[in-house]
């Protein structure tokens, strides 16, 4: 019977793709500080979403969120076998400085242009926060 | 966020815009931010997967060392 399920165990080993059992098997864990800048990202966006009639305040949000976007980059960037998470990382920061950027140049920024950004980058941490809070342990 | 809550998030920023309520500039910086988005869903995907087969690998692991 010990046989049977080694051979089981050893055929599954097997058939499936060597280079995606090791990455999965020595995928880097889960990680608090990680998940906390998501979050901060994501929290931080939906509290901006209230200043979006003020142009000045919406600009110093931005920028605010673009700085957590840098972090959540930086901070996944070097973390050996965490290659998916610092994907994650640089897009979350792109969307931030995309932000950052339009308000940099312009002067008059909409106020709808200010939520529908925002929605984007919560929803885009809070899908990024789904997968980094589900690493394994 | 799944492709078809994108898909509704797309359609509402085109019809903000064919409205007149955000300019072309904004538009713009919205579509790159939809591309953006496309590109975190497939990340995230892939991360998931991982995150399964890792499970499955662990599950096979502990059990071999049971049987060995």
């Amino acid at each position: 019977m010990n046989r049977l399920k080694l051979l089981i165990l050893s055929s599954a080993f097997v058939f499936l793709p060597g280079c995606a059992v090791w990455d999965a098997y020595f995928m880097a864990n889960y990680d608090n500080v990680e998940y906390a800048i998501t979050n901060k990202v994501r929290t931080f966006a939906q509290l901006a979403a209230e200043d979006c009639n003020d142009y000045d305040k919406s600009k110093a949000n931005f920028n605010r969120i673009y700085g957590y976007g840098l972090e959540l980059r930086n901070f996944t960037q070097y973390i050996p076998d965490n290659k998916d998470a610092a994907k994650l990382g640089s897009n979350i920061e792109e969307l931030t400085k995309q932000a950052k950027d339009h308000y940099a140049k312009n002067i008059t920024v909409s106020e709808n242009f200010c939520k529908l950004k925002l929605q984007q980058i919560t929803r885009s941490a809070e899908t990024a926060q789904q997968v980094i809070g589900a690493k394994p342990r | 966020m799944n492709l078809e809550q994108l898909e509704s998030a797309i359609n509402e920023a085109k019809s903000i815009y064919e409205a007149g309520e955000i300019s072309a500039s904004e538009y713009k910086n919205l579509l790159e931010g939809f591309e953006v988005e496309k590109i975190v869903t497939i990340n995230a995907e892939e991360l998931q997967k991982k995150e399964e087969l890792n499970k499955i690998v662990t599950a096979l692991v502990t059990g071999l060392s049971v049987v060995l």
